[in-house]
């Protein structure tokens, strides 16, 4: 472990030569890969910046009027009154705890389902192509036709009611009573979710190194061990890919819930996003449609921070 | 070039083990995770009673499809349809414009697809394997603007592309006409680089290891080459999944459309089809039909992908 | 490099900016050919197909150098793509919607007050589109009913004769003796409801809530629009006898906030969960489309009587013409032609509804319609909601609390005057 002197000379003498060939190479080498990071950035951030980042600050600024398209006049700035008289809102509240319920619900049942599908259809076994493919049908096929054939599922005369009759149950009014109305939206989404994250799991499952489970193998770890030791460890930045998407996208949810309860009964299945397109395209009333989209983006921005850390910890220490 | 970089070479295929190039069910040198199953067919079973479970929702889709409207939803619900039809089907394919639908989705889905692969995988990549100051920040800001639910974006996006200067009839100013509503280019605009794609690439690059980089750069490789020839070819399979999520979200992209194209030449598929899958339709079969209609072709495409996740495969050992 | 690259992006974004916050130049206009953009509510194949092949060729062989461009917008998407519109002004020059939008549109100056045009109306032909009144906001025209829709009690004859029931209810202690006797029980469960009213949503619930009101002789708003009365006693005995139907140890009904309208074959009367049902025209339309046997079991009785023969319907889609039309008078042509006798009742006979035209209700085509001959007998009393801009706000407000009480969480007078106070506050805004 001691570095002798002449190991010592002929680093030095390796550095000055590199120090030749590339002047001054730490400051130098910052300077290129901000360089290259400018290039390889600059398409995706041009495009970005004009039809996202924009229409985005002009939303805030709408946000901070009494904006409504309708009506002809120009939006009257008001300051923060959209965003005191929504946090002022009951149903505003309620509808926040709705949304957060309905997308961590659908992110407990659809993250580990989809894993496990991705580890299931990983690897090559007869008929693998096609199972992959029809696992990820649902993420594909339209949403309101998915919603529309559960609406049919959960009816009084529907699918489940009748295995529930055949077996000589009591039937249950799944999306009618306000107690099971948001469990059955969460069974719904969570199914639709789980072809889409399976693929992004079995993207990631794809890139695992072959020689760690080998290595682990050789070592008697059991698949348990590996799986706990070597997989999960490994897929944690895919994980947290998917879990920030899924959370974006449930937290915004509309149409499934739209054509399945219409956000009742009593309320109790009214999503954030559905107040905002009541707001919104109902009422017109777009400054205030905005700020509470705003409200939801922080509560989003926020889960989404606090779930990157919570994985990431999770990462270091398995 | 390819030379200067051979001291690589060992560090990538160093830990791959030689990949069956066929589906041969019984070929070894599979990930030990699965040598539980000597032979394909247990797997095979065990998957599919998994899929055929999840796929019940999705095979009453179907049998709806070719129901008529008297047997839709009759009680006890029967899965074969009693005097199966084609009728559903032939509705969605006589709908005036379906053709013209598809059409002007395909070309949406291409343009995102190829901004997606190159914009956002680029990006992706700058941000996971390219130190600069403020990398962490600028992405932070990315991937928020992916958070901001779209009915706030919907109208200012509207005006800002209804007023691109010089195009669809407008001025310097970007006044007079219509702009780059009602065309291809402004239907694909805000699907050209989706932030979550980005996000994905930069999760997956983070995976690779550093030090191909590192030998890379040691090389005097360009930061560029490195990414282009070094890891690229590492990344088919997100290329790939990137390829196929763009390619979805074009193709079932309904907002957008809706609002900015203003004639039926125009119209995308969802448009085309929504007078069957619209909330308020109750024509059952019709509405079913088209949406496996209109899933036929992302399928498709799901299906060609699937090559690339075998040659991922090969590549998948870089990391040891 | 990255600088040069942010202060260009700056400069494009801020010069988009700008030109997004000024409002489009004007259109040039061809002199000699006019051009009509329409855009029709609904996605029915049948309206659709109708419109593109029989309206359209037949109104610009009449109408030389006019063209028209028809889009159907489905009735969720309709709001999305009109605030856009008019946020970009590229709004239609004719476009559908329903009579509730009236005096939100008419108060911000989006459409054309249509008296003028009207006056140029033969007077007898006035008289008989009798849907006419229900489109004035103020007393003035902005919206031309293209048909007209309405809530009556529908039942099975079948079960009926069953239960030796051999007259239809015509006031609420006969529609409440009815539905005892067509109840059926299995322990604390009702497995067959003796009468539902339309309760899919809060909105249906706001409808039925409606007819009980009109037939009690109340009103949602005082005549003159400026006070809210469902808070009123009548109002208060409507809302107490429809929670009574559905709570407590008489209770007849079950299955609040199914989905039903439009539910065709998996309707309660087709499956014969329910004996009697309050329905709008089109639900039961699609019980005649999906279920044509049991439909031939189904007859509709005439509005109920409690105070006042009454129900809740009227006006229901018709054609504005947007204020910044550079052809009015084209627009007012096409929509004239629509609502010719001829138009107005290929339209029924394509759409369903209720004609109209008053003469339209004896024409034997349409008597033969079992969906739409009882519905049109009725129309005379029918009535609507209030034409106020801020109609949509006051509805949810009451509609939330209605669904509350139907579900027996709230009594009905604290839902009503709950709700009341909180509507008279929005309407005195």
């Amino acid at each position: 472990m001691t570095v002798t002197a002449e190991d010592r000379m002929t680093t030095m003498i390796d550095a000055r030569k590199g120090g030749r060939l590339t002047p001054g190479r730490k400051s130098g080498s910052a300077r290129t890969k901000a360089r290259a990071a400018g290039i390889l950035l600059a398409p995706a951030l041009i495009v970005l910046f004009a039809v996202t980042v924009v229409p985005i600050f002009y939303g805030f600024y709408l946000s901070l009027t009494d904006y409504n398209p309708v009506e002809r006049a120009a939006p009257t700035f008001h300051g923060l009154d959209g965003y005191i008289r929504v946090l002022g809102m009951p149903a505003f509240w309620s509808s926040i705890g709705i949304t957060l319920t309905y997308a961590l619900g659908t992110l407990a049942i659809a993250v580990p389902g989809s894993l496990a599908l991705a580890m299931l259809v990983n690897g090559t076994f007869r008929g693998v192509k096609l199972f992959r493919t029809l696992l990820y049908l649902p993420r594909v096929v339209s949403l309101v036709a998915v919603s529309t054939i559960w609406l049919w599922i959960y009816s009084r005369d529907g699918l489940l009611n009748y295995v529930l009759d055949v077996i000589g149950l009591a039937p249950i009014s799944f999306l009618t009573d306000e107690n099971t109305a948001l469990v059955s939206l969460i069974v719904m989404r969570a199914w639709k979710a789980l072809g889409g994250s399976m693929i992004i799991f079995l993207a990631g499952l794809q890139a695992m190194p072959r020689d760690l489970y080998e290595a682990a193998s050789i070592d008697g770890c059991g698949r348990w061990a590996s799986f706990r030791h070597i997989t999960l460890p490994l897929l944690v930045p895919i994980t947290t890919y998917v879990v920030t998407v899924d959370l974006i996208y449930l937290a915004q949810s509309f149409s499934e819930i739209y054509v399945l309860t219409s956000g009742g009964p009593l309320g109790s299945t009214t999503v954030v996003n559905m107040l905002i397109y009541k707001e919104a395209f109902e009422y017109f009333r777009l400054g205030e449609a905005s700020s509470m989209a705003f409200i939801l983006f922080a509560l989003i921005f926020a889960l989404s921070l606090f779930s990157t850390r919570v994985l990431s910890r999770r990462g270091v220490h398995a | 070039m390819t030379a200067s970089l051979s001291p690589l070479a060992p560090s990538t295929e160093r830990s791959t083990p030689p990949q069956p190039t066929d589906q041969q069910p019984g070929a070894r040198r599979r990930a030990p995770s699965h040598s539980g199953f000597s032979a394909g067919w247990s797997r095979t079973v065990i998957v599919g009673l998994v899929t055929a479970l999840l796929m019940i929702p999705f095979m009453w889709m179907i049998s709806i499809a070719f129901k008529g409207p008297t047997e839709t939803y009759s009680y006890p619900p029967k899965l074969i349809p009693e005097s199966p039809t084609w009728e559903n089907f032939v509705q969605v394919w006589t709908v005036s414009n379906l053709s013209v639908g598809m059409v002007n989705s395909l070309i949406v889905a291409v343009l995102a697809v190829a901004g997606n692969c190159i914009g956002a995988v680029a990006a992706g990549y700058a941000f996971a394997k390219i130190d600069f100051r403020g990398s962490k920040l600028l992405f932070l800001l990315v991937l928020a603007t992916a958070m901001v639910p779209a009915v706030v974006q919907l109208i200012p996006l509207f005006l800002l592309v209804q007023d691109v200067p010089l195009v669809g009839g407008n001025d310097v100013i970007g006044q007079g006409g219509t702009g780059l509503l009602n065309t291809h280019l402004g239907l694909a605009l805000p699907l050209l680089i989706q932030p979550l794609n980005i996000y994905l690439a930069r999760q997956y690059f983070l995976d690779m290891p550093d030090e191909i980089a590192d030998a890379g750069r040691i090389d005097g490789a360009s930061e560029f080459r490195i990414f282009w020839n070094l890891y690229l070819p590492l990344a088919k399979p997100i290329v790939a999944t990137i390829a196929i999520l763009s390619f979805t979200g074009a193709w079932e992209d309904f907002l957008w459309p809706l609002v900015s194209t203003s004639s039926s030449s125009m119209q995308t598929l969802p448009l085309v089809l929504s007078s069957f899958t619209s909330s308020g339709a109750v024509q059952y079969g019709p509405m079913m039909a088209s949406a496996i209609v209109a899933s036929l072709p992302v399928v498709v495409l799901f299906l060609l992908t699937q090559r690339h996740f075998v040659n991922g495969l090969s590549a998948g050992g870089v990391k040891g | 490099m990255t600088k040069r690259l942010a202060a260009a992006g700056l400069a494009v974004a801020t010069a988009l900016t700008l030109s997004a916050c000024s409002t489009p130049a004007a259109t040039s206009t061809d002199q000699e050919s006019t051009h009509l953009t329409v855009w029709f509510p609904g996605n029915l194949a049948s309206e659709i197909e109708w419109v593109n092949t029989t309206v359209v060729p037949e109104f610009e062989e009449a109408n030389e150098g006019v063209t028209v461009d028809v889009e159907f917008v489905d009735w969720g998407d309709l709001s999305t793509r009109l605030s856009t519109a008019f946020a970009g002004g590229t709004a239609p020059d004719v476009f559908g919607h329903g009579n509730a939008a009236a005096a939100g549109f008419a108060d911000a100056g989006r459409v054309l007050n249509l008296d003028d045009y009207v006056a140029t109306l033969d007077p007898a032909d006035v008289d008989d589109m009798v849907l006419l009144d229900h489109g004035k906001v103020d007393g003035s025209q902005y919206i031309v009913p293209l048909r007209g829709f309405g809530q009556l009690l529908a039942y099975r004859t079948d079960l009926l004769e069953e239960a030796g029931i051999d007259e239809a209810p015509t006031d609420w202690a006969d529609l409440q003796a009815a539905a005892d006797k067509l109840t059926v029980r299995e322990g604390d469960q009702i497995t067959r409801s003796g009468v539902i009213i339309t309760a899919d949503n809060p909105t249906s619930m706001s409808q039925a809530f409606g007819s009980a009101l009109f037939q009690n002789d109340g009103d949602f708003l005082s005549e003159d629009g400026t006070e809210v009365t469902w808070d009123s006693p009548e109002a208060i005995e409507a809302l107490d006898f429809l929670v009574g139907l559905y709570n407590g140890d008489d209770a007849v009904a079950t299955g609040l906030n199914e989905p039903i309208a439009g539910s065709g074959a998996q309707h309660p009367l087709a499956t014969g969960r329910a004996a009697m049902a309050f329905v709008d025209d089109a639900t039961l339309k699609t019980i005649y489309e999906q279920a044509p046997e049991i439909a031939e079991k189904i007859a509709v009785a005439p509005p109920l009587e409690e105070e006042k023969q009454a129900s809740f319907g009227g006006a229901g889609n018709g054609l504005f013409i947007s204020a910044d039309s550079k052809a009015p008078d084209a627009a007012w042509e096409f929509i004239e032609f629509l609502t010719s006798a001829e138009k107005a009742k290929e339209y029924v006979q394509v759409v369903g509804g209720i004609p109209a035209r008053a003469s339209l209700a004896d024409d034997a085509d349409l008597a033969a319609v079992p969906y739409i001959k009882p519905f049109a007998d009725a129309l005379p009393y029918f009535q609507g909601n209030p034409n106020v801009p801020a109609w949509t706000q006051l509805r949810d407000l009451l509609s939330v609390e209605l669904e509350k009480a139907l579900h027996g969480a709230v009594s009905p007078e604290e839902a009503l005057t709950g709700s009341a106070k909180a509507g008279q506050e929005l309407l005195s805004e």
